[in-house]
């Protein structure tokens, strides 16, 4: 990028600044609120999501039963947790890993589930609940980056309902990027460019102050981030490649990986939260064999972000979430839909989500099942407390609340607990 | 039993007589004084009193509530949406210990903070004095379009007066035209409509253009995209596949035709037959003519198919939501906190759905089976008497059985019969079909619900937002901005046998409507004047509305949709615009597109912005000047001004100029059938006015 270039995004700032100039209520007050909890020394949280849809088997990942007839386990880090014994890399990390084996959330259809799992509520008709990554934005949304604060990966180009911002407005809306690079980053047309981007947002303030409506202001305020994300330098965080060859190694070269290594760098470069997108985890003819498969390259991805972040000094600021919808039937027969064999069936009564790093406890296992883990034997998870629990372990209250049409809802579920043995 | 054929009709004008006059009109409003003080008082000052009040907050006084603590303002009159006080109770964050208020204390302080926050007995009985109207003061009398228009801005202008706000200026002839297209015909006008419209000289011209928009067949279309989306919402299942298109011309063909509301909703709710294919080709045709009688407004009920049948939980939700503005599933589960609903009301008036069932097993089938009804509902008719309160009669009632939890927290199976919302138990003819007495109950005159909730919103279409917000959840403590008005638009409307198109043309024929959305020159426009409808308001365009102004804005735009239209796989360019656009219905005053759809809108759609978008309206011939004003014709529908007109003449010469120095080696290359893709400051211009707020809104 050029100086000239720098100089014309200073000016085009300041046109945007005059065009709110005065008004202290809505998104000045916002953004002075957020700048000055950007001058604290402390670093925002983050979040990576690291969504696996279709709902992936428990049992042949992060909670084999003992003496299972498909798969062996190994011994971790942390003695006394085994794991799959596919999953190497990720069982040399467990130190800094907490498995929530006692997840129980009653919903075992996709649409309903994934729902639940990024809202932490039942779909509604009455209420747009915003997703995780919204409330993320919202919370530990950092400025001055030129970047969005929820990036949504591999996933579609648009947000499906439980992607959104919901009540909380576009400001929090995730930016989608379905392939490898930002799409409707470049005008069609180069030239003279910055003669209409000037004269654009003349137009939007001549109007602002024409017909004194926020909803205007919002408008321009939507444009502004759209134009500082065009020029931002930031935007080589987009680009993996630029990355040393042997921190791309580390990562591999499977989609899953590459997400993963395009999460570390936008959270690095101040995006508060990114989900990372892995479909096809419905293994409804069984899930020994798929699961088997897919386990280097989890077992690869996933255990290079945890070396990665905490590498970059990232991982005591950055909470790692790894889970599905639902997980799967431990047991041929079990669960909804074609249950026939073992890790078939949808099962959302007793299944496994992982946590890392935000300076939670790693090194544990919480909640006990059954033997043949159908059961939650002792502390069941609701998907209010594990809400409750990324909440506060992202410094967020769980309590707080937000407006829906002029209902109070809470960001955790009324009467939701955060799981305490991890703070 | 034995049943009388006057038995249904004379039960259900008990049923609407007991409550008619119960929800026009409504408990006292309370005041500090007496309702507030004494709950403060009993629950909250321990902390919130004496010397040193918990975070600065004293509750003593009504003042202490204004002045608020460290965390600003505890209430706010008339919003509870910006009343922290609310948001602490409502949510039973406070009382802190744990001890919440109880539903009445709750609707109290609910009702206290809507009403303007009164201070004492007297200032609380104003307010009931200048609001509700008894019944009888209503004329049933259909009036015409002028009579319902006069009312409006009576009323309106009454309680401005009061309040000491200024209406807005008229609006211009421009505005007023982009107005009307934008929200019946759901685009913008074209360049040729809009200048013979401005043009025109004669004093009846605006309420010509209303009739003229109304007679169109674009009216019902618009019409029925709004309803489709809230019809068929996004959520429904994927199976059965609802023939969307053909659904939306059904509904679009019952607008247009004007037909009463009463009787489309009566279709939609008794609707029997197949559903048709969505597609129509040599394939569809063959299975369709199998598949006898076919009836596309069973979309409505077969959008509620889960697990084999339409739900009778899903579709009371809907039904009650959309048709009677009652938010009752809450109450599906537990009796509503706040509403007056309890679990029961809830199960008793979706049993009059319970056998609303396929002909066929279904479930996971291709071929959707007919939607039927028998005469009785099969398997879940018990011939048991009910246990709990309510009478249960054999083979007559339609009944659902339904898990309740008791006051001890025990949960026993129960059987609830048919009932009416809001009333006793429905005396039902064995002969009739139950959900054909609940489509009558529903859509008749004397219900309290229906009229009310149609007026309400077609009026928060019109201004963006409703006398009662939001729009599906009219409880009694949600008190309407507006009770008086919205009273008799009601009756009118029901006494004019709820004829849709009667009452959207005396609202847009009201000065109310015709209101300026730019403020007074030095009225600072707040919350509180925007619920007195002191200026029209800016509303979103919603995708369907943007798709459709793009089109008549920009020619590019519409070459683009119809060679999309042509294509092997049609409408994939469409649909994928729809989707990114896609706003959020339940808040249309509101800026709910992001970075994204700012991204979109200016580098997404190709390139749309050349020479050609420009129509040929400009020349080389016409004055700058001149050929500026066509552009902001074609975009905002609407004359520059001066100060604009000399911006953008800068504008276009220094891009003219810019362009003139190209090379033209860079520039690109016409072939013969290739759009004319040379720069043209003009193009930028359009651009720039398409990406403007001015555009994306309708004001």
């Amino acid at each position: 990028m050029t100086n000239s270039d720098f100089s014309r995004r200073a000016g085009l700032r300041a046109i945007a600044a005059a065009a709110i100039g005065g008004s202290l209520t809505g998104w000045l007050a916002r953004f002075a609120a957020r700048v000055s909890a950007a001058e604290s020394t402390k670093r925002p949280k983050s979040c990576i999501l690291l969504w696996m849809d279709g709902g992936p088997s428990q049992t042949h990942t992060f909670a084999v039963p003992d003496k299972d007839p498909d798969y062996k386990t190994i011994p971790t880090a942390v003695s006394g947790i085994h794991i799959s014994e596919h999953l190497p890399k990720l069982a040399a990390c467990l130190g800094d890993m907490a498995l929530l084996r006692t997840m129980s959330t009653g919903l075992n259809n996709h649409a309903p589930g994934q729902y639940l799992m990024h809202t932490g509520y039942r779909a509604s008709v009455a209420i747009n609940y915003p997703s995780l990554g919204a409330i993320v934005a919202k919370e530990c949304g950092q400025l001055g980056t030129g970047l969005p604060s929820y990036v949504n990966l591999g996933s579609s180009s648009v947000p499906k309902s439980f992607q959104r911002a919901g009540a909380l407005g576009a400001d929090f809306a995730p930016m989608m990027l379905s392939g490898s690079s930002i799409t409707d980053i470049r005008p069609p047309i180069a030239a003279r460019e910055a003669a209409r981007l000037e004269l654009l947002q003349e137009v939007q303030t001549a109007e602002i102050d024409r017909f004194q409506a926020e909803q205007l202001r919002s408008h321009a305020a939507s444009y502004r981030k759209a134009i500082d994300l065009m020029h931002a330098t930031q935007t080589r965080a987009f680009d993996y490649k630029s990355e040393p060859r042997e921190i791309q190694q580390l990562y591999g070269s499977g989609g899953f990986g590459v997400q993963c290594l395009q999460a570390r760098r936008l959270v690095e470069a101040g995006v508060s939260f990114v989900e990372v997108n892995w479909g096809g985890w419905d293994h409804h003819g069984g899930a020994a064999e798929p699961v088997q498969k897919r386990s280097p390259e989890l077992d690869q991805g996933f255990s290079a972000l945890i070396t990665d972040l905490k590498q970059c000094g990232l991982l005591d600021s950055t909470l790692i979430v790894w889970m599905g919808e639902f997980g799967r039937g431990p047991l041929a027969g079990i669960g909804g839909g074609n249950n026939g064999k073992k890790g078939a069936g949808h099962y959302a009564k007793c299944w496994t989500t992982v946590l890392a790093g935000a300076g939670l406890k790693g090194g544990q296992v919480v909640g006990k099942t059954t033997p043949d883990g159908v059961e939650v034997a002792d502390r069941p998870i609701s998907a209010g407390d594990f809400f409750a629990t990324i909440c506060r372990a992202l410094d967020i209250d769980p309590t707080a609340t937000y407006d829906a049409a002029g209902r109070p809802v809470p960001y955790a579920a009324t009467g939701s607990k955060p799981i305490a043995e991890l703070f | 039993m034995f049943h009388h054929p006057n038995r249904l009709l004379a039960a259900m004008l008990a049923v609407s007589a007991g409550l008619a006059g119960g929800t026009a009109t409504f408990a006292d409003t309370p005041s500090f004084d007496q309702d507030i003080r004494p709950i403060l008082a009993e629950r909250c000052l321990h902390c919130h009193g004496g010397e040193s009040p918990k975070n600065g907050l004293r509750l003593t006084t009504r003042e202490g509530l204004l002045r608020g603590g460290k965390t600003g303002s505890a209430i706010e009159p008339g919003s509870l949406r910006d009343s922290l006080l609310w948001t602490f109770i409502a949510t039973d964050k406070m009382p802190a210990d744990g001890n919440k208020l109880s539903a009445d204390q709750k609707g109290v302080l609910r009702r206290w903070i809507l009403a303007g926050a009164p201070a004492t007995a007297a200032e609380a009985a104003r307010i009931d004095a200048a609001a509700p109207l008894k019944r009888s003061q209503i004329s049933t009398e259909p009036g015409g379009v002028e009579q319902i228009a006069a009312l409006i801005d009576r009323r309106i202008g009454e309680r401005l007066k009061t309040a000491g706000v200024t209406a807005s200026p008229r609006a211009d002839d421009a505005e007023f035209l982009r107005r009307i297209y934008l929200d019946l015909a759901g685009r913008i006008p074209s360049y040729e409509e809009t200048t013979a419209f401005l043009a025109a000289d004669h004093p009846q011209k605006r309420r010509q253009l209303i009739d003229e928009r109304l007679a169109s067949p674009e009216f019902g279309r618009h019409q029925a995209i709004l309803w489709h989306k809230l019809l068929i919402p996004k959520s429904a299942g994927a199976y059965p596949r609802i023939p969307h298109e053909r659904f939306r011309e059904w509904l679009a063909d019952s607008f247009n035709s004007g037909r009463a509301w009463s009787e489309i909703v009566t279709d939609l709710l008794t609707a029997e037959g197949y559903l048709p294919s969505d597609k129509d080709n040599e394939l569809t045709r063959k299975s369709d003519s199998k598949r006898q009688p076919q009836n596309v407004a069973t979309a409505f009920l077969n959008a509620h198919n889960t697990e084999g049948r339409p739900q009778p939980k899903g579709i009371i939700a809907s039904v009650s939501r959309l048709f009677l503005a009652q938010s009752i599933e809450c109450a599906q589960c537990h009796n509503h906190p706040q509403a007056k609903w309890e679990q029961t009301d809830f199960w008793a008036a979706a049993a009059f759905f319970e056998r609303v069932r396929y002909d066929k097993a279904t479930y996971g089938d291709t071929s959707i089976g007919r939607l039927i009804e028998p005469a009785t509902g099969g398997d879940l008719i018990y011939d048991e008497p009910a246990k709990g309160r309510y009478a249960f009669v054999p083979g007559v009632y339609p009944t659902v059985a339904i898990n309740l939890e008791d006051a001890n927290g025990q949960r026993t199976k129960q059987m609830i019969a048919a009932r009416f919302l809001g009333s006793e138990l429905a005396e039902l003819d064995p002969e009739e079909s139950p959900r054909r007495a609940f489509a009558a109950w529903a859509t008749s005159r004397e219900n309290p619900y229906f009229a009310r909730a149609q007026v309400n919103r077609v009026w928060s279409q019109l201004f963006g937002r409703g006398f009662v917000e939001p729009v599906d959840d009219m409880s009694e403590d949600n008190r309407p901005s507006h009770p008086e008005l919205l009273d008799e638009l009601s009756a009118q409307f029901a006494a004019g046998n709820f004829d849709l198109k009667r009452l959207l043309a005396g609202i847009c024929h009201s000065q109310t409507y015709q209101q300026a959305s730019a403020p007074s020159a030095g009225d600072a426009p707040d919350r509180a004047s925007a619920a007195l409808f002191a200026r029209q308001s800016l509303k979103q365009l919603t995708e369907d509305q943007l798709l459709a102004s793009l089109s008549a804005a920009v020619p590019t735009f519409a070459k683009m949709l119809e060679k999309d239209a042509r294509e092997k796989n049609p409408g994939l360019v469409r649909a994928a615009f729809l989707e990114v656009h896609e706003t959020d219905d339940s808040l249309p005053t509101e800026h709910t597109r992001g970075l994204q759809q700012a991204l979109r809108m200016m580098n997404g759609d190709g390139k749309l912005f050349n020479r050609e978008a420009l129509a040929g309206r400009v020349s080389a011939e016409a004055t700058v000047d001149e050929n500026i004003r066509r552009v902001y014709l074609q975009a905002l529908c609407r004359n520059p001004s001066s100060q604009e007109l000399a911006r953008m003449r800068a504008f276009i010469a220094t891009a003219a100029d810019e362009i003139q120095r190209l090379d033209p080696r860079q520039l690109p290359q016409r072939k013969n059938d290739q759009p004319d893709n040379t720069p043209d400051p003009y193009a930028d211009l359009l651009w720039v006015l398409i990406n403007s707020g001015e555009f994306i809104f309708n004001h």
